[in-house]
């Protein structure tokens, strides 16, 4: 091998080491916002009957409906915006990991109205919840935003809405 | 140095505890004193089978189901932390339980040897172990919330699962409708 070829080696190395990720922000963040509405009576989706227990500990109202989910693989520091529908829309900027949690400015919005701005640290693969609406005893109804992310390469990527 | 010098300093010498030179001077002294240096085996004797004794409860006691009962414990514990109605019930069961098992640990790294550095990692493990066991299990989806704004909101926690909600007290139909 000759100097020039070793020295090409080396760069081609060098130029790997900086390229190839190697902290877990290099990998891409999968999120997933489920919207569910939630009733005082009536029938439960069968895909929420599972989690009626907890959402019912939540929320306090004992019918829920899938309105829409979303799942989305999203880039590090760029903010994503998801259409709740309604003229809402959470707005998410992740902006890294720190001890296995994944760190992001959430925002809530109504129109251009800021129901909710928060900067968080989920757990990774972990779900927070959102809830718009009076309280259960009001009996109007209320909106649930179910907040999952997981910051791991092996995710879909797909978007579903009905 | 006489035989009542090396009465007082026994404990010392068994236990490895006493400075080096005295620790020779002693040994010296057991070396020509047949009195002295049958008490000190005498003593090492008891200790070592004190230690044989103790070694031989622990094996038999099993440790396997503490943390799994102690984490379990942890979520009726964590909403109500009213020193009233957590201290009196837990502490004797599982204070009992942990300071025993703490105590044949630290027995048995410090029986029959002077206390060495490479014992105390595996005490501080073994808790620690637990203790993370028991932080992922609570924080699975325990959000931490470092700055929130917004009119009208209320932070809660789901009890059960830990689960982070953050609650707009807002009408549910929005600015289209």
């Amino acid at each position: 091998m000759t100097l020039e070829m070793f020295g090409g080696v080396l760069a081609a190395l060098a130029s790997a080491t900086l390229i190839v990720p190697c902290t877990a922000e290099a990998q891409p963040l999968d999120i997933q916002v489920t919207i569910v509405r939630a009733l005082e009576a009536g029938p439960c989706d069968p895909q929420l009957e599972s989690l009626r227990p907890r959402l019912r500990h939540i929320a306090g109202y004992r019918a829920y409906h899938l309105l829409g989910e979303q799942q989305r693989r999203v880039a590090w520091r760029n903010t994503e915006a998801f259409d709740l529908g309604n003229g809402r829309s959470l707005v998410l900027l992740p902006k890294g990991m720190v001890d296995e949690r994944v760190m992001m400015q959430v925002r809530l919005l109504e129109g251009r109205k800021r129901l909710v701005d928060t900067n968080v640290r989920l757990a990774n693969g972990g779900t927070m919840v959102f809830g718009v609406g009076r309280d259960a005893r009001s009996g109007d109804g209320a909106i649930l935003i179910l907040l999952r992310a997981q910051n791991s390469p092996q995710q879909t990527t797909s978007s579903t809405s009905r | 140095m006489t035989c009542q010098d090396v009465a007082q300093l026994l404990d010392g010498f068994v236990d490895t505890e006493l400075p080096p030179p005295q620790l020779l001077d002693v040994a010296r002294h057991a070396a020509i004193c047949a009195n002295c240096d049958g008490t000190i085996r005498e003593l090492t004797g008891l200790r070592e089978a004190v230690a044989w004794l103790v070694e031989g409860v622990a094996r038999t006691l099993d440790l396997s189901g503490v943390w799994p009962a102690v984490a379990a414990t942890i979520p009726s514990a964590m909403p109500r932390r009213s020193r009233r109605s957590v201290v009196p019930r837990q502490l004797p069961v599982w204070g009992a339980v942990m300071a025993l098992a703490a105590s044949v640990l630290l027995w048995l790294g410090t029986a029959g040897q002077p206390p060495s550095p490479s014992h105390a990692p595996k005490q501080i493990a073994s808790v620690e172990q637990g203790a993370t066991r028991a932080r992922a299990w609570q924080s699975a989806n325990h959000a931490v919330i470092d700055r929130l704004t917004g009119k009208d909101i209320a932070v809660r926690r789901e009890p059960k699962s830990g689960t982070t909600v953050i609650w707009v007290n807002h009408t549910v139909e929005g600015p289209n409708q």
